[in-house]
């Protein structure tokens, strides 16, 4: 399962969700902003 | 999370968006960041899409959380570092500032290995977070499955020492 995930070099899949503010929010959009971004999964309340 | 928010600005300053993201609703993560009151933005993937789409989620903890993992994304969308732990109850931020420093000289910088692990010992530090989340946070069918899991082992394993007598 491990390999699958996306690697250095690959291109980040795209995607959109909502911000906890009900904003939404686009990878694609914030990378064409002209910034990087630092993607943080983390496990939540838990 | 409260590592990330320590260099807020160091990270912000290297042109880098921060976004946290787990499957939590925005209610969760509302009052995470009312606790925490956290400098970057909180991304709610309550269906678990995204989660699934970078093959994170742990299906078998809580009905489907993320495993932790980080991804520096350069503005061009192509992944610059990433990071993945699945014990990992902190993330080291020096890798990534380090390399935010080489990128901001060098766009053409490219980290030389993935810092991906492929077995994962969890140190004391994690196993005391383990004990203490299932105590303080395991729901019953949690509690279930750890006290279940050793007896269905031992009934898998005297099931396999049984077989060669049931030939007889």
């Amino acid at each position: 399962m491990i390999g699958s995930i996306p690697d250095i070099n690959e291109t980040a899949p795209d995607f959109s969700v909502l911000t906890e503010s009900g904003a939404e929010f686009n990878l694609n959009r914030e990378l064409t902003a002209g910034n990087h971004v630092l993607l943080v999964f983390y496990r939540g309340h838990w | 999370m409260a590592e990330i928010k320590s260099q807020f600005e160091t990270i912000s300053d290297y042109q880098t968006t921060i976004c946290a993201i787990s499957v939590d609703s925005q209610e969760q993560s509302h009052a995470l960041n009312r606790d925490l009151e956290l400098p970057f933005q909180l991304l709610c993937d309550t269906g678990k899409k995204t989660t699934n789409l970078y093959q994170l989620l742990n299906p078998h903890e809580h009905g489907g959380i993320a495993y932790p993992g980080i991804f520096l994304i350069k503005k061009d969308g192509v992944i610059g570092y990433r990071s993945l732990d699945r014990t990992a109850q902190r993330v080291n931020l020096s890798e990534i500032l380090e390399y935010l420093k080489e990128l901001a000289q060098n766009p053409d910088h490219q980290m030389k290995s993935t810092s991906s692990k492929g077995l994962i010992i969890p140190s004391v530090g994690s196993w005391l977070q383990i004990g203490k989340n299932m105590v303080m946070r395991g729901s019953l069918a949690d509690w279930k499955h750890y006290i279940l899991y050793p007896l269905f082992l031992a009934r898998y394993l005297l099931g396999i020492a049984k077989r060669p007598d049931d030939k007889k």
